[in-house]
């Protein structure tokens, strides 16, 4: 697990590739991202936002897919699942937009976390999905809540 | 991440109650995504002039003779001049069929309603011609109309668009999966269910599979090239997709999560397309 370290990002702790870097991003908890790959190539990344909320899983959900909806450019909503790997309620969604002219497919995990809703979003071109498949399922079941207590909902 | 609705969203209350816990209602969401395209609509004779046309820009002297039809056609859907000459967006559409060594078909069925979607890839991205898709069905079938099959309307897609425009014809989105039992049947059964869709259940069915037996069906079978993959697939409505085929002793009939086709489509789309540029 040595090329998988931990990464501390705020709410939670998971496991990423060696070689994905921390970015700077507005408005979110902790971003992570692949290296650069030249110019043109969408970077595949991972977004983490927590927010205090008493909203259950069910309302977090059902947001989640209409604000994606609404405020995305051409969504295409392609799958909703229990993520039953998290030990708090959560779902893992999957989507595609499209955006300057690329489908981004965005697996986005949810999570009620005792009081607060936190979400985390990976995103890649439809193209690099191949690719990265199964290291996104890897790195959201390496999630583990720092400041999780037993009374998600 | 913030204004969260006050209410609890309206709960799935069958399947909450096979599931053993509360989950929201996701069976309005694929209606909101239909397939859509600005593209002409054409005939398979117009269609297979296009493709004729293709490698030089235009027909051949023997080739306009008899054509007038096909070519008046491709006329009004402003693909060809009048002398076989394809126009701007003629070639832009007809562009993939040129280095098209990668394809994908769907044939598909709703009650009496039929259909189909066919791919061609090429170097710069994927000549769409599409039948009507599965929301367009739906919505024929409950006004009771006929729809027209012969006609196809045609569309480009980039590369990575391609997965995305086959789910959303195929009318793939969130839905709850739940295994039924039997999961194999005896192939005469399936098939007067896919002819009837009054035709009786196996006896021995339990109230999951009863529960997908009821939902209206469009049945499909997809078929890529290379590689050689094919699938039979039913989209049984708020019970999501099911994939049946030949296993021992009948026709096997499993439930496909929508995130499992999902990854068949981008997988064997992408796998086809790769082995076009191999």
């Amino acid at each position: 697990m040595d090329d998988y370290p931990v990464i501390n990002a705020g709410v939670l702790r998971l496991r990423h590739p060696i070689n994905w870097q921390p970015v700077q991003q507005e408005q979110v908890d902790f971003a992570l991202a692949a290296p650069e790959a030249g110019k043109g190539t969408f970077r595949a990344n991972a977004v983490i936002r927590s927010e205090a909320t008493d909203a259950t899983i069910q309302q977090l959900s059902t947001w989640s897919i209409a604000s994606a909806m609404a405020d995305l450019p051409n969504v295409y909503m392609i799958a909703v699942n229990l993520w039953p790997t998290a030990a708090v309620p959560a779902r893992s969604l999957e989507f595609t937009y499209e955006a300057e002219g690329r489908c981004i497919y965005v697996n986005k995990y949810i999570f009620a976390v005792s009081g607060r809703a936190v979400e985390l979003t990976f995103s890649c071109t439809v193209l690099q999905l191949q690719s990265y498949a199964q290291l996104f399922t890897f790195m959201a079941s390496s999630v583990e809540f720092t400041s999780e207590t037993a009374g998600g909902r | 991440m913030t204004d969260y609705p006050p209410k609890q969203p309206r709960l799935d209350e069958w399947t909450s109650g096979i599931a053993q816990e509360e989950l929201e209602v996701l069976s309005g969401i694929s209606a909101k995504q239909p397939y859509t395209s600005g593209g002409p609509w054409v005939d398979l004779a117009a269609l297979q002039l296009l493709f004729k046309a293709a490698p030089k820009g235009k027909l051949g002297r023997f080739e306009l003779s008899g054509q007038e039809e096909p070519i008046d056609r491709l006329a009004e859907a402003g693909l060809m001049t009048a002398t076989g000459k394809l126009t701007r967006e003629g070639e832009f559409l007809a562009g993939p069929a040129r280095s098209a060594a990668a394809g994908v078909q769907l044939s598909g069925s709703l009650g009496s309603l039929r259909t189909g979607l066919q791919l061609w890839i090429g170097e710069s991205g994927a000549l769409v011609a599409a039948g009507p898709s599965y929301h367009a069905l739906l919505a024929a079938a409950r006004r009771g109309e006929p729809v027209n099959s012969q006609l196809m309307q045609l569309d480009f897609v980039g590369h990575e668009s391609i997965p995305t425009a086959v789910g959303q014809w195929l009318g793939l989105g969130p839905a709850w999966s739940i295994a039924g039992e039997p999961g194999v049947l005896p192939a005469a059964v399936l098939e007067a269910r896919i002819a009837d869709d009054t035709a009786p259940a196996p006896a021995e069915a339990d109230s999951r599979f009863l529960r997908m037996w009821h939902e209206p069906w469009a049945v499909y079978t997809v078929a890529m090239s290379p590689g050689g993959f094919r699938a039979g697939l039913i989209n049984a409505a708020a019970s999501g997709f099911y994939r049946f085929g030949k296993v021992d002793g009948g026709v096997g009939l499993t439930p496909l999560p929508s995130g499992q086709l999902w990854s068949v489509l981008v997988n064997e789309i992408g796998g086809a397309a790769a082995g076009r540029r191999r």
